[in-house]
């Protein structure tokens, strides 16, 4: 009896450690999250700072014909940076000397922007119209980006033209949330279209998959129900529109799933993705987000040859190029715009 | 409301009580989880220990296997798992994760439980005309049984945190507040979800060393014993 007393507060005492330990590591991650973000924020400003002044001293923007530096600001990722060089392209056929800043995320591009440390930036309508929106109305705003192209283009142009951006005309290629089932599901069920799946399901509810809080958000199975009137049987929590979600369609432990609508992986694992043609997804169309003071027309005219030339079909296969094949962008780039006959 | 009065607010809360993704139903998909990779684990580990420690052979093997055992990044076998089409998406993933999780402690100290048996007890059951069988059983199983029950404890207690795990590949248990609270932006879930992990973790533990108690012979049960782990 008296080993037994003297190890259940030794238990105790290790729980308690345990405990403490553990949740003090979560706050102080937390913590330590907030102010790397900020810090990152706060370095890359002055970092950013020496092309700015070269940029505002530059006589480019008052000149008709364009020529000198101008920066291009990409996101960390690969499509980002796929938009980032067909810009750079486009720019340098026009005589600009274009260098690509590969930036982090839109709370480090964004400013960047708007301070003119880079000039150019390739964006997501919808994203960039609520990430305004938010900035400059809280965090609880009404939300001003839908499905409607030219009504969130109006929206975005509201927002970002008092901070000295231009937004030029929407690219029809579109990175945003989509739902894909595999060729031989849509094939048998003949299914082509978000409708389809919802006429389809009312007999057999479907199995959905996506990341763990698509169960509570609009754009996902609440916005399906309310929208498409989709019937869910069951939803499985797995990633968003990552390997996981992929390899559950194609073993068939989900019917659809939540992907990226330019996500190159989707063709190569046989999915498809299904229409919105209820417009239940915000229009996430790229557009150029430009620097006003150096916008100019031969900047303008370059960049509207890119955006409308590019569409979403186009995209997947940039994207699959840099993603699954593994090709440089700068190289996927040139090769895409070379295919379009574009600036040769 | 500070963050420990929503998280009382979310344990009282009548709607975390009931339906398929109540506490109750994640505990039980937890349980399953959990006693279906001991019982895998168990099922291979356990006799391959004992019998390689009885026969005092093979130590570097044993060894071998627990060491490369841990070095394997769970998440990392759960993720090619549920990747893997004949496997796929589902709880098994998260078994046969967790099974090659809980065999280490398991087979180390089932091994050395037995091998480290005074060989007096042995030679004198050997010298009474025990066979190798009955030695084994009636020998060094019982002098063992502290060991032993620690190492299937310590996996046990493992598996039942790790098991959390599941959720990331679309399986249940309490792992799905942790998961569903971090991706819907809802400390308080993701907190109820740590706490709801503690607390069973530590059920576990009691429980387990009340049976090992249990099944340990009187006269061995004086001494403190630990596991190796």
């Amino acid at each position: 009896m008296r080993t037994r007393r003297r190890r259940l507060p030794g238990l105790a005492i290790t729980v308690a450690i345990g405990l403490t330990l553990g949740l003090s590591a979560c706050s102080s991650s937390s913590d330590a999250s907030s102010t790397s973000s900020a810090a990152s924020t706060d370095a890359s400003a002055p970092a950013a700072s020496a092309p700015a002044s070269s940029a505002a001293s530059e006589p480019t923007a008052s000149e008709p014909t364009a020529s000198g530096p101008i920066t291009i600001g990409a996101f960390n990722f690969g499509e980002s940076k796929i938009l980032a060089n067909l810009y750079a392209a486009a720019l340098t056929s026009v005589g600009y000397e274009p260098t690509i800043s590969e930036l982090t995320n839109r709370e480090v591009v964004e400013p960047a922007l708007e301070k003119g440390e880079v000039q150019v930036v390739p964006e997501y309508l919808s994203t960039l119209a609520e990430f305004l929106n938010a900035k400059a109305n809280g965090p609880d705003a009404t939300p001003v980006a839908s499905g409607d192209v030219d009504a969130t283009l109006t929206a975005l142009q509201n927002l970002a033209g008092p901070l000295g951006i231009t937004i030029l005309a929407p690219s029809p290629a579109a990175d945003q949330n989509a739902f894909a089932v595999t060729k031989e599901f849509a094939t048998t069920n003949g299914i082509a279209t978000l409708s389809d799946l919802a006429a389809y399901s009312q007999k057999n509810p479907v199995t959905l998959g996506g990341p763990p809080e698509c169960p509570t958000r609009p754009f996902c199975q609440p916005g399906l129900e309310k929208t498409y009137g989709l019937k869910v049987g069951d939803f499985v929590s797995l990633d968003a529109g990552g390997p996981l979600t992929k390899a559950a369609l194609s073993q068939g432990k989900i019917d659809v799933g939540l992907v990226f609508s330019s996500d190159g992986g989707v063709a190569a694992n046989d999915l498809v993705v299904l229409t919105d043609d209820k417009a239940l997804q915000n229009a996430d169309n790229i557009v150029a987000a430009v620097n006003t003071s150096a916008l100019t027309p031969a900047l303008e005219s370059a960049l509207d040859a890119v955006n409308s030339a590019l569409t979403t079909d186009d995209l997947v296969q940039l994207n699959k190029a840099v993603d699954v094949d593994r090709g440089d962008p700068a190289a996927v780039a040139a090769a895409w715009l070379a295919q379009k006959g574009l600036f040769q | 409301m500070s963050a420990l009065q929503e998280l009382v607010a979310w344990f009282t809360d009548p709607a975390q009580w009931t339906g398929s993704s109540g506490i109750p139903a994640r505990l039980l998909q937890h349980a399953l989880i959990c006693a279906w990779a001991m019982a895998i684990a168990i099922a291979v580990a356990l006799p391959a220990g004992l019998w390689l420690g009885h026969r005092h052979r093979w130590g570097t093997l044993v060894t071998s296997v627990g060491n490369l055992g841990r070095a394997i990044p769970t998440f990392a076998l759960l993720i090619i798992l549920a990747s893997w089409e004949p496997v796929g998406v589902s709880d098994l993933a998260a078994v046969i994760a967790l099974a090659v999780f809980a065999i280490p402690p398991i087979l180390s100290n089932a091994y050395v439980g037995v091998r480290d048996v005074d060989t007096g007890a042995t030679d004198a059951a050997t010298g009474m005309g025990m066979t190798g069988r009955q030695v084994l059983w009636r020998v060094e199983l019982p002098l063992s049984v502290p060991v032993v029950a620690a190492g299937i404890r310590t996996s046990t207690v493992q598996v039942v945190a790790t098991a959390t795990l599941a959720a990331l590949v679309g399986g249940g248990g309490l792992g799905r507040f942790v998961v569903d609270g971090f991706g819907r932006q809802d400390p308080t879930l993701m907190f109820a979800g740590v706490v709801l992990v503690a607390i069973t973790c530590v059920v576990v533990e009691l429980v387990g060393s009340a049976v090992q108690r249990a099944l340990t012979p009187r006269a061995l049960r004086g001494g403190t014993v630990l596991g190796t782990f």
